[in-house]
């Protein structure tokens, strides 16, 4: 192990002269049988701390295991889906390794890596992307939704709504800015300002039909449950004012529930 | 003179490797004795090439109720949110063909030809069940068993209609980035262009190929 150590940083301080490196070079791929991919920028290099790491052939723990990476080998990590990491052995076996099992690694200094698996109050990710279906006026509706998080308080997000009603059809699309005064508390309530376009599509069977389109703000608020550092759940309320061409302007409640992803 | 300037260097070389060894081996023995409480390095992960966005395109039939079975295609988009849940969005066309009752009278047309343009877009969350590995030949395959269901919209008869769907499919893996993928939905959905409303059933079967970057 030490040796290994050690030529690697030979490489490093004979870069001047050609003939030298390639011929440590070789000599280490000899005894590493390793390529130059374990320099690359783009991949993280850690000795295993713990007993033995199982590899397994595909991201999932319903996978079949085909090796055991033993304690104080060096694996390469250079991929990732979800929490496994793609990695491959000196020896050049490459398979996947779920994030719970890379607990105890450490990095060529011998110092530990962090790979807890963050908890939901680690949530950090900025963007948000949902889906969220319930009623709107009587009609069925759903949203799809995007986010981004300005500050731990603030957020900005742009609604795509559509509700199905019995001789109408309904489009709104609108931006919305979500406080969250406790972002720290799982269930964190929030309140939402927002303006946006409201297009109601009448049926044409109906003799006055005739479709609409008119500005609408609404006010609104609910709650968010940080389910993992990932995934949020949401329940929400909304109340629009439709700002018509008529004598009086048009009120329209929401109700709806759904979740949003965070990346 | 060449010669010289190579053993200068190699020389220099040795010396900066002995230093460096004798440095991580004095730590190594410090390590031993007195194992300090060493803080957790953070690792930057940004780094790494991550795969959790899937692309794909697909073919195959749905049976749209009173219209018949038509060819459909469609394109997909996916996000892995863990190694059992996906989301994923479909956009597909269809044309639809001609009712039985069409057919039987002879020049009755009930719709136009744009009107018989169906395409629907929906949002769904996939949960990965069964994984396994098949075998074919000396090669072997990952693969997965999955149920999904979502909701959006069907637009035809220029009218659009709320549309939930429920379903399951298989992928094969090809390669890591690579899988081939088979699907079977129901689209469920209500409409009144005979009248009443009718709550009807499109049942879809397609094939695709699906990237993963």
């Amino acid at each position: 192990m030490t040796f290994s150590y050690d030529i690697s940083h030979a490489q490093i301080a004979i870069s001047p002269s050609h003939n030298a490196i390639s011929r440590v070079q070789e000599t280490y791929s000899q005894t590493q049988d390793t390529s130059s991919l374990w320099n690359d920028r783009a991949s993280i290099v850690a000795i295993v701390g713990s007993p033995f790491i199982e590899l397994y052939v595909y991201p999932g723990r319903g996978y079949a295991r085909f090796h055991a990476v033993e304690k104080n080998e060096r694996i390469r990590l250079f991929k990732s889906r979800t929490d496994w990491y793609k990695v491959e052995t000196q020896d050049g076996k490459v398979g996947w390794v779920p994030r719970r099992d890379l607990v105890n690694l450490y990095d060529t200094d011998g110092y530990p890596l962090d790979f807890r698996t963050p908890s939901w109050s680690e949530a950090k990710d900025p963007w948000q992307l949902g889906l969220m279906a319930g009623e709107m006026d009587g009609a069925t509706m759903y949203t799809l939704q995007t986010g981004y998080r300005f500050t731990p308080n603030i957020s900005g997000e742009l609604k795509y709504t559509q509700a199905f009603g019995d001789t109408y059809n309904t489009k709104l699309t609108s931006v919305m800015l979500v406080h969250q005064p406790f972002p720290h508390w799982r269930v964190s309530p929030f309140f939402t300002l927002g303006a946006g376009t409201m297009k109601v599509f009448r049926d044409a069977v109906l003799a006055e039909a005739e479709d609409e389109k008119d500005n609408a703000v609404s006010v609104g608020g609910g709650l968010m449950v940080y389910v993992t550092y990932k995934v949020i759940a949401r329940l929400e309320y909304n109340q629009h004012t439709l700002l018509t061409t008529r004598d009086n302007n048009q009120e329209v409640e929401e109700w709806k529930a759904g979740f949003s992803v965070l990346f | 003179m060449e010669s010289w300037i190579q053993r200068a260097v190699l020389t220099l070389a040795l010396m900066a490797c002995s230093a460096t060894g004798l440095a991580q081996q004095d730590r190594t023995v410090l390590d031993d004795v007195i194992s300090p409480d060493l803080e957790r390095r953070t690792i930057d992960e940004d780094k790494l090439d991550t795969e959790n966005l899937e692309i794909g395109f697909y073919a195959g039939v749905i049976s749209v109720e009173d219209f018949g079975s038509n060819d459909v295609f469609g394109a997909r988009i996916g996000l892995a949110i863990t190694e059992d849940f996906f989301l994923e969005a479909n956009v597909a066309s269809a044309t639809l063909s001609e009712t039985s009752y069409e057919e039987l009278s002879g020049d009755v047309r009930l719709l136009s030809d744009k009107d018989r343009e169906m395409v629907y877009y929906n949002l769904g969350l996939g949960i990965n069940l069964f994984p396994g590995e098949v075998y074919i030949g000396r090669w072997a395959f990952n693969s997965n068993i999955y149920l999904i269901g979502g909701a959006g919209n069907t637009k035809f008869v220029d009218t659009e209609f709320f549309t939930y769907y429920f379903g399951g499919g298989w992928r094969l893996f090809l390669t890591d980035w690579l899988a081939l993928r088979m699907d079977f939905r129901n689209h469920v959905m209500e409409h009144e262009l005979f009248g009443e409303p009718k709550k009807i059933q499109n049942l879809e079967g397609h094939m695709g190929l699906s990237l993963f970057f």
